[in-house]
């Protein structure tokens, strides 16, 4: 099937998201489809995928115009779209889920779901249990069981959301695996949409680039990537570098650390943390590297072994008493654990002070807030309330309400869902706190970001930690195989 | 005293009482399952009751047909189930307080009805009992179980239907899934209001019928409050039930028979100070509650509006 897109615009407010675009998709290719935060990606592909409708412009199917009214009907008349986070209802069972909204008939049809299913999975490689519920499959065998729904309810283009974040390299292949012979031999137009451009290099036919709601280039591949990335920001921003720095004083010490939590319990964790130091951890999502963060933060108690900072013992002090002593902690669950979605960041600025006073001084609090919001160049207005911002200046928000003069600062996926530019003023801010011997330990599932940032790095796999890597005198394949539980 | 309860009569009797009592909370909560299944929580259940024990008795009395009393309910209970789902679907309000809402609306407007209709409390002749053939000649289990009046059965027989139409049908998945993932659905091509109005309004009908099970078939009266609360016991039973039809109708037994047995004990004349005994089964419910809560989690969209996002 030709897809064509003519014209399309959709404005929210004054924000152009999609600014006439137009667009031509041929069947048995697979698109890339590239832009930094807010170029308009996934406006456009809610548009394609009947989500919401276009403000105008037109949308084509081998030349016949189409209108949807949702994302049932868009499916329909061919295209699924498969979400970031998975659209599917955890308390069902498979076979429950999978009916949804397909079989029409008054009393389900459970053996013909099952055989569906089975025939699905068989021939894509997917290996996932049927007779479970949903919330105990994993994200990847979460997007396997949506894609074969996407595929019998007749999808004939296939848009994929940043696919790959939080499944594991197998699962990896096995999806690239299926996009390819969907493509190949079946003759379905694929869209990726990922801003990882080795992903897009590894295996798409074709690059599309978005910035500022405009499509800006159109390139085959493979190319270099520093055409694709010239391409999106306009220029090349350079991954800041790493400065070398000599380590201080030990800050954080860990000694045979065991956190049980009703899941995975971590135990035998030693660890020596000096000031300045960055240490990632990494691993997939799940294996207990959370659990570390959090012990040290104080929000779960070990049951087991010690934490000293700076000596002291501070196994069981909460959360606060921690915060008060020089930790600091950044959730990646920005509007879950992190920010409170209906509050402003004045706000947000006001509950993060060390001391209250039982009146607010608003004027006080206005100055203080309008100088944090220029010195972390947060896009938004004091009086913006914390879900109106992007997912990037939730996290300057976040760094912006981190105390001064932290002993250690905890994070959880520091950079997650941000572009390369955003990172980088991320990792600018963390560089400078280090300098004033700060030590940063973080979490990340992006394993350049680990080697790239970390100093240490130490794997988690299960609940085990590896041993301690030197960045230095280690490899991403390295990293690459104890993630996988290989020693 | 006490040993009078353990008589073969006393005992016969206290279990087909219960059996008889339980109909009116298993019309009910049934009703509210559907409802909280697919995410609408409707706190106003003793309000439509009363209305619905109203309408069926006053149409009963002028014109002495059950049936037009029965229908009478269904009207009425589907129509403030439809007022309900555009209150909390339609206007999104906030599923507690709208609740109280209904249920005082309820309250107030058949008091008001009765005082302007009839003044004074009346009898009808309510559904008479139907003897199954057989069945109801075997000893003991006959009294207990297949004597009992039509609504008795009809509320059972509504057991295992709403347990297959929410666990093995298309309109049972849609429902299940509205009430916990909502974008999902929606989605889906699943239409989340319309899945929801239809809830309301069968939880309405119900609701209704649950009513008329009290002013035409069990008590065969109406006054003021006739149901003191029984309907807000039905909604915690749902809670109880774990969100399923046959825990529903464990609760509902629960609750029956230990209402059957104050009655007995009032009937009796066991000197237990008769407030105590009528406060049993709200100590109850409170218990029950407190045990069961823990057990199983309510669906999880439970009490929240849902609304597209852009």
């Amino acid at each position: 099937m030709r897809i064509e897109l003519r014209d399309i615009r959709k404005y929210f407010g004054p924000v152009k998201a999609n600014d006439g675009i137009n667009l031509v998709l041929e069947g048995g290719r697979i698109y890339g489809l590239l832009g930094e935060n807010g170029a308009g990606k996934s406006t456009l592909m809610k548009i394609l995928s009947g989500y919401q409708p276009p403000d105008t412009g037109e949308i084509l199917f081998d030349d016949q115009i189409q209108h949807f009214s949702s994302p049932a009907d868009a499916l329909g008349k061919g295209i699924g779209m498969l979400y970031q986070d998975p659209l599917d209802v955890p308390a069902f069972s498979v076979n429950d889920n999978y009916l949804l909204g397909r079989d029409q008939r008054i009393v389900l049809d459970y053996k013909n779901a099952s055989h569906e299913l089975q025939e699905m999975t068989a021939r894509f490689g997917f290996e996932l249990d049927l007779q479970s519920r949903i919330e105990n499959l994993s994200l990847g065998e979460r997007q396997q069981l949506e894609l074969a729904r996407l595929l019998v309810g007749g999808a004939q283009v296939l848009i994929l959301d940043e696919p790959t974040t939080g499944i594991s390299a197998e699962q990896k292949e096995v999806l690239f695996g299926s996009m390819r012979k969907l493509a190949r031999e079946e003759g379905k137009t694929l869209i990726l949409v990922s801003h990882k451009l080795d992903e897009v290099q590894e295996l798409c036919d074709e690059a599309l680039v978005l910035q500022r709601g405009k499509l800006v280039g159109q390139t085959d591949i493979p190319c270099p990537n520093e055409k694709l990335v010239k391409m999106m920001f306009g220029q090349v921003p350079e991954r800041s570098a790493r400065p070398d720095f000599d380590l201080g004083e030990v800050v954080l010490e860990l000694i045979d650390l065991r956190v049980p939590t009703y899941r995975l319990t971590i135990k035998d964790i030693n660890l020596t943390i000096r000031q300045g130091e960055i240490f990632g951890f990494a691993g997939l999502e799940g294996s207990g590297q959370r659990l570390v963060l959090q012990a040290c933060a104080g929000l779960l108690q070990p049951d087991h072994g010690k934490i000293l900072l700076d000596g002291q013992d501070v196994s069981s002090w909460p959360y606060h008493r921690m915060q008060n002593a020089g930790v600091g902690y950044v959730a990646d669950g920005r509007l879950e654990e992190g920010l409170v979605a209906g509050l402003t960041i004045e706000e947000h600025v006001e509950l993060a002070k060390p001391k209250h006073s039982f009146f607010i001084n608003r004027k006080v609090l206005f100055a203080i807030t309008e100088t944090k919001i220029e010195q972390f160049q947060i896009v938004g207005r004091p009086d913006s309330t914390a879900d109106e911002l992007s997912g990037g200046n939730q996290q300057r928000l976040l760094f912006a309400l981190l105390r001064d003069n932290q002993k250690s600062i905890l994070l959880e996926n520091p950079t997650r869902g941000l572009d390369v530019r955003s990172s980088n003023w991320i990792w600018d801010q963390l560089n400078h706190r280090r300098e004033g011997g700060t030590a940063i330990l973080f979490m990340s599932s992006d394993l350049d970001e680990i080697f790239e940032r970390s100093d240490r790095i130490a794997v988690f796999s299960g609940g085990n930690m590896s041993r301690v890597l030197e960045t230095v005198n280690t490899s991403v394949e390295e990293i690459g195989h104890l993630i996988g539980g290989q020693a | 005293m006490i040993a009078e309860l353990f008589t073969t009569t006393v005992l016969v009797g206290i279990l087909a009482s219960g059996i008889r009592l339980s109909t009116p909370y298993l019309f009910a909560s049934l009703g509210e399952t559907f409802g909280q299944k697919s995410g609408v929580l409707n706190l106003g259940v003793e309000g439509i009751m009363l209305l619905g024990a109203f309408a069926a008795f006053y149409t009963t009395f002028i014109t002495e047909n059950l049936w037009l009393g029965l229908l009478a309910a269904i009207i009425v209970g589907g129509i403030m189930g439809l007022a309900v789902a555009v209150i909390s679907v339609t206007l999104k309000a906030q599923q507690g307080i709208s609740g109280i809402g209904i249920y005082l609306f309820g309250l107030g407007m058949s008091e008001l009805l009765f005082r302007k209709t009839l003044g004074t409390v009346e009898i009808v002749s309510g559904f008479s009992s139907i003897y199954i053939p057989f069945l109801s000649d075997i000893p003991i289990l006959g009294e207990i179980f297949f004597q009992q009046n039509l609504l008795v059965y009809f509320a059972y027989i509504m057991v295992p239907v709403s347990w297959f139409v929410l666990s093995k049908t298309t309109l049972g998945l849609k429902i299940r899934a509205v009430g916990e993932n909502p974008e999902a659905a929606d989605t889906l091509g699943v239409s989340v209001s319309g899945v929801r109005y239809f809830t309301q309004i069968f939880g309405g009908v119900m609701s209704g019928i649950a009513g008329a099970s009290l002013s035409i078939a069990l008590l065969n009266v109406f006054q003021q409050n006739l149901t003191s609360g029984l309907g807000f016991i039905a909604v915690a039973l749902v809670y109880f039930g774990g969100w399923r039809p046959l825990g529903v109708l464990v609760g509902s037994l629960i609750f029956s028979m230990v209402n059957a047995l104050q009655l007995w004990v009032q009937v009796l004349n066991i000197p237990i100070p008769s407030d105590i005994a009528v406060m049993m089964p709200y100590v109850l419910t409170i218990l029950a509650l407190v045990i069961a809560v823990q057990r199983v989690r309510p669906p999880s969209a439970l009490t929240k509006p849902y609304e597209r996002g852009g």
